[in-house]
């Protein structure tokens, strides 16, 4: 169970990961980013092909990480060209959107079939006890807190942080005294846009690298993000890595091993159960 | 910098709101414009701002027309639009609020010097201020675009006079340092007291464009304004 629970940090610091790209996103231009985990599959297959066509891992990973930034500004862009007034549910719809146009556009660009992708972080890092860590899951696991240390820093302690702070409260106010909004957004998107490849480019080498299935890691990442309530950056962590352990867990429990996709569907779900509480009791009283 | 209105029109969705209106505001004064609720002060103000689009007749900032350019560009041409009800950044600490615009130790020295109150509260969260003292900040942060056109509106909202009393004059003193002030001000003869020039603002169109001294002293000129009548000369 506790090399379950080790194997679960690997997809559980990806989820955390992803979660934070969900929250910053949020937080900052107000949109779920139902499509984050498809641009980075852009920038995963993108580097995959490089790869294939014989360009070394180190040109083709920045030049996926390139692509999948190229494509979250583009979407930004628009995001923040038409849609700047929309509140953040039409732009969270407008996301949904976004991820099935993606997903159409890299099956007709890199085919239907999974790609090998490959990756500089496959074999065991260490084993303790009979416990195996890979270095996937060693990476993963900390990359989500750097990432969210990142984050924080570039927030509190930077002139672009205290103006996307700003942008974020009150975007109107912040454009009239001269701050560039639509710049900011789209730096945001590309910034997340381009994580969320890297992001993949560590797990995509472990685990089935289709297209629908890491585009739907969003579904975990949101889950991550829910449990920080889209704002908090250390819940987001501690979310994603707790779903993760628990999936892993569950992966060694033979009776329950084909629920564990169910999982972050059952965490959502309990989640907003208990958050609607007061207002259900409220409405009962 | 000099503000130019001529035959301005603005429209809220398919509705107008104001229609016609010529106004220049000079540098180093303070031009009140002043009128009832739902007047269009507001919709005017905004849309010189780049909030709004203009539906007729044009802005012109120092012989630059305005048209064409979002409220980014606007604002970076020394346009500061001081917004309707205390935006602070709640989140923000005081001092935050003026280093998001400037990020020079003078912009935050410039500040405490004008509302000397903000000094023992640089690094509480905006949002925890008291009214008056948020639109201070409000104020603070404007100045610390270095704003050529300051447009003010109705920050007396929610204030008690004693607050007004005490923002008032630092508007002037900013027009005395070579701002030009158009302000717009529910407190009718507070504003009058700073200004150089007033304009009265009902039904959408101008009713009174003049000196402040006959609405000083005559609120029945006053009041006759804001009804929409064209004031006429006393006997």
């Amino acid at each position: 169970m506790l090399d379950g629970a080790v194997a679960g940090l690997a997809g559980g610091g990806a989820y955390a990961a992803l979660g934070l790209c969900l929250t910053l996103m949020f937080r900052l231009v107000r949109v779920v980013n139902f499509a984050q985990a498809a641009i980075g599959v852009i920038g995963v297959y993108g580097m995959a092909l490089l790869a294939d066509a014989g360009l070394p891992y180190a040109l083709a990973a920045p030049a996926g990480l390139l692509a999948a930034g190229l494509v979250a500004a583009a979407l930004g862009w628009i995001m923040a060209r038409w849609f700047a007034e929309a509140g953040a549910d039409q732009r969270s719809a407008i996301a949904i959107a976004f991820l099935v146009g993606l997903l159409a556009v890299s099956f007709l660009a890199f085919g239907t079939h999974p790609r090998r992708v490959p990756g500089p972080f496959g074999g065991a890092l260490l084993t303790v006890g009979g416990v195996t860590v890979t270095r996937a899951a060693a990476v993963c696991a900390l990359l989500a807190p750097a990432l969210a240390a990142g984050a924080h820093l570039l927030l509190t302690r930077t002139a672009v942080g205290l103006r996307l702070r700003a942008l974020s409260e009150r975007p109107t106010t912040a454009e009239l005294l001269g701050i560039p909004s639509r710049r900011l957004a789209v730096g945001t998107w590309a910034a997340t846009g381009a994580l969320a490849a890297a992001v993949l480019m560590v797990v995509a080498p472990q685990q089935s690298a289709d297209q629908s299935s890491l585009a739907l890691m969003v579904i975990p990442a949101c889950t991550a993000a829910l449990v920080g309530g889209f704002r908090s950056l250390t819940g987001t962590v501690a979310g994603g890595l707790g779903l993760g352990v628990m999936q892993g867990v569950l992966a060694h429990v033979e009776d329950l091993q084909q629920y564990r996709d169910a999982v972050p569907f059952a965490v959502i779900l309990a989640i907003l159960v208990w958050s609607q509480r007061r207002e259900v009791w409220d409405a009962a009283r | 910098m000099t503000l130019e209105l001529s035959g301005v029109a603005v429209a809220r969705g398919a509705a107008p709101v104001v229609r016609d209106i010529d106004l220049t505001a000079p540098p180093g004064a303070v031009t009140v414009l002043l009128g009832p609720n739902g007047a269009g002060k507001t919709t005017l103000l905004e849309a010189v701002a780049g909030v709004l689009p203009f539906a007729a007749g044009n802005a012109v900032l120092d012989g630059a027309d305005l048209a064409g350019l979002d409220r980014v560009a606007r604002a970076r041409r020394g346009l500061a639009l001081v917004e309707q009800g205390r935006t602070v950044f709640s989140a923000l600490t005081v001092a935050e609020n003026v280093r998001v615009v400037n990020g020079s130790a003078d912009a935050l020295d410039r500040a405490v010097e004008l509302f000397p109150e903000l000094g023992r509260r640089l690094d509480v969260a905006a949002g925890l201020l008291s009214g008056g003292e948020q639109q201070m900040v409000v104020l603070a942060r404007a100045l610390a675009t270095g704003p050529k056109v300051l447009l003010i509106d109705e920050m007396s909202l929610g204030l008690a006079p004693v607050i007004v009393r005490r923002l008032l004059p630092a508007v002037r003193a900013l027009a005395d340092g070579g701002v030009t002030v158009l302000l717009v001000e529910q407190f009718a003869t507070l504003a009058l007291e700073i200004a150089d020039s007033a304009h009265v603002l009902a039904g959408g169109a101008l009713t009174y464009s003049g000196p402040p001294g006959p609405l000083r002293a005559s609120p029945g000129r006053l009041h006759a304004a804001y009804l929409g009548e064209t004031p006429t000369e006393e006997p």
